[in-house]
């Protein structure tokens, strides 16, 4: 196990053991959350298999029985297995979104990092352009031009989000490459390669830690708000925001088709922000890490 | 200072040029043909030579590059096309909907200044209690409620239940009370947060102290002394800020139909309405780098330590 994670969810007792967690409520709640909600993601799977996608108009706007635990949706639908299913599809989302921006953004500011000079000037000049565009309006102008689909909104998330990942490894390398253990490791004959995966790296767990904790939930808002507006996830796909935009002709005669996928996103991105707070707390790191939202 | 100047100037220009470029190479690799699109919505039947003829009419027919110089040029002049489902200028259309989304924005900056200031300074004044603990909990709500639902929550609360404030277009001073209060929640409770955070900072520096033991009085300290140093973290946040609030600003009018940029923008997506889309994207980004380097030049206002050279990094 890494260090900075031990250091994360275990803390030393007086006896020489780790004593789980019990340092930090905040991650405590927030892993909790999580926890409580893979719990059930994983229970509707096993017991309230009704299908996500299944129209059944006799059904409409029911209200909550031991066959739809949440009632059923505008078109009969069962809304506890379209959460569930809600639950995959963004959370899938997500996770692949921060996988390839981290497959982007490390090897990048580990590149520019180390090397500086020229590459790392162009570097700087591409972010500054990029940064210019927020997200949000990025998004718009990839689903503008490509039309409105999820995968364009995932594509133009990751165009985005990977600088953060490259300006922290870049900050953290250019920092640490002067240092003694390095000269000492290329005297002892470490190729560059092997420098920059085996020494380096390891000093940017902890913020890229912090940073992806955060940003799973900025992806969740950002995913879920886009789909909201149709641009992102299409019906009937139960995408939690697309749900939303699903049920909001209902909403004075059912305001809990708009109430439960919108909770379900808070909750989550409460989770995740949770542990962003809880890991920055424990690994020690200053505030600049937060960010902003959006 | 003027080189500091010259060269955020030049980077606003190399962004923009950036920003052009990209944009103009994704309405062109976009699919779908908005020539036929824009016949078929005409409902006549059309022709080889009708196409042609409109073809020629719009350039499309001209090399790649041309089409570019040409569009390049007739942005220098502030010429952003005119779009495709109106025939009207995008410069109009954009100058008579920027208003109306100044409006909602300042109202959100308004909404933000009226919650941070009082609850980030009785925060930073009473560490501990509960000011300090209210802060935290709506600065956590405030980074996870989507935007959408809040606006959705609210219309259902006050519009349908309590039908205290309309939840459609806009108006008076009611129309704006929901919109506004919607895109300034979330920024309130985070920058309450960090206000609270440079108030404390500041407070226990040493000229702080010097200050008490001259005998300032208390609110002179924290009006003129602490307020000061904690607005560079604020301020600089701001700068990040500004896309959030165009960007939330097109959900927010989405939600409430207020008849805004973000509206119009999204009126432009699904009618494929490219010169409208790119003109906003332009217009977007350009606004962004400007408040970025307005934000840089207010740091040597603010701070005297950045002014006089010592802080230069900063």
């Amino acid at each position: 196990m890494n260090a900075a994670i031990k250091k994360a969810v275990l803390r030393p007792a007086r006896n020489g053991r780790y004593v789980w967690l019990s340092a930090n409520p905040l991650l405590l709640i927030g892993i909790s959350l999580l926890f409580v909600f893979m719990l059930l993601a994983l229970s509707g799977w096993l017991l309230a298999a009704n299908d996500p996608l299944a129209v059944n108009m006799a059904e409409r706007l029911k209200s909550p029985s031991l066959e739809y635990p949440l009632g059923t949706d505008h078109m009969g639908r069962c809304i506890f297995s379209r959460l569930i299913s809600g639950a995959r599809t963004t959370l899938g989302i997500t996770a692949m979104v921060l996988m390839t921006v981290m497959v982007i953004g490390i090897p990048m500011g580990l590149l520019c990092g180390y090397a500086g000079g020229r590459i790392d000037a162009l570097f700087m000049r591409l972010v500054d352009g990029l940064l210019a565009l927020p997200e949000f309006i990025l998004a718009i102008a990839v689903a503008g031009f490509l039309g409105p689909s999820l995968m364009n909104l995932m594509l133009s998330v990751v165009l985005v989000k990977w600088i953060g990942y490259a300006r922290v490894v870049r900050g953290v390398v250019m920092a640490e490459r002067e240092k003694e253990y390095i000269l000492a490791a290329r005297v002892g004959g470490a190729r560059t390669f092997k420098l920059l995966f085996r020494h380096l790296l390891p000093q940017a767990v902890s913020p890229v830690m912090v940073l992806a904790a955060f940003d799973v939930g900025k992806v969740i808002l950002t995913i879920s708000s886009l789909s909201y507006l149709g641009l992102g996830a299409q019906p009937p796909a139960p995408e939690w925001g697309a749900m939303l935009n699903d049920g909001r002709p209902y909403f004075q005669t059912a305001p809990e088709l708009m109430l439960y996928p919108g909770a379900a996103i808070m909750l989550v991105v409460l989770a995740f922000n949770l542990i962003g707070d809880g890991l920055r707390n424990v690994l020690d790191l200053k505030e600049r890490w937060r960010g902003n939202p959006g | 200072m003027v080189i500091i100047l010259g060269k955020r100037l030049f980077q606003l220009i190399f962004v923009l040029f950036l920003l052009s470029a990209a944009t103009f190479t994704m309405m062109k690799l976009a699919p779908g043909d908005p020539v036929r699109s824009l016949l078929r919505t005409d409902e006549f039947l059309t022709t080889q030579a009708d196409e042609a003829k409109l073809r020629k009419e719009l350039g499309f027919d001209l090399p790649i590059v041309v089409q570019y110089g040409e569009w390049m040029a007739g942005v220098m002049q502030l010429d952003l096309g005119k779009s495709y489902l109106t025939g009207k200028p995008v410069l109009d259309v954009m100058a008579s909907r920027l208003p109306i989304t100044a409006q909602l924005t300042g109202g959100a900056l308004l909404v933000m200044l009226l919650i941070t200031v009082p609850l980030g300074t009785a925060a930073a004044l009473m560490p501990g209690r509960w000011p300090d603990h209210l802060g935290r909990a709506l600065a956590l709500i405030g980074a996870s409620v989507p935007g959408f639902w809040l606006g959705l929550l609210l219309i259902y609360g006050f519009s349908y239940k309590l039908q205290l404030f309309p939840s459609m277009g806009k108006g008076g001073f009611f129309h704006m009370v929901l919109p506004c209060f919607t895109l300034g929640f979330s920024l309130a409770a985070v920058y309450a947060r960090l206000l609270r955070n440079g108030l404390l900072e500041s407070l226990s520096q040493h000229y702080i102290r010097a200050a008490r033991a001259r005998g300032v009085s208390e609110r002179v300290i924290l009006t003129r002394y602490a307020f000061r140093a904690a607005l560079l973290p604020v301020v600089t946040m701001f700068g990040m800020s500004i896309g959030y609030l165009l960007g939330g600003a097109v959900v927010v009018e989405t939600l409430f139909s207020w008849p805004g940029l973000g509206n119009m923008v999204m009126d432009a997506i699904f009618g494929r309405d490219y010169p409208v889309i790119q003109g906003y994207v332009l217009f977007t980004g350009a606004v962004v780098v400007m408040i970025n380097l307005i934000v840089d030049l207010s740091y040597r206002a603010i701070d005297p330590r950045i002014r006089f050279g010592k802080g230069e990094s900063a």
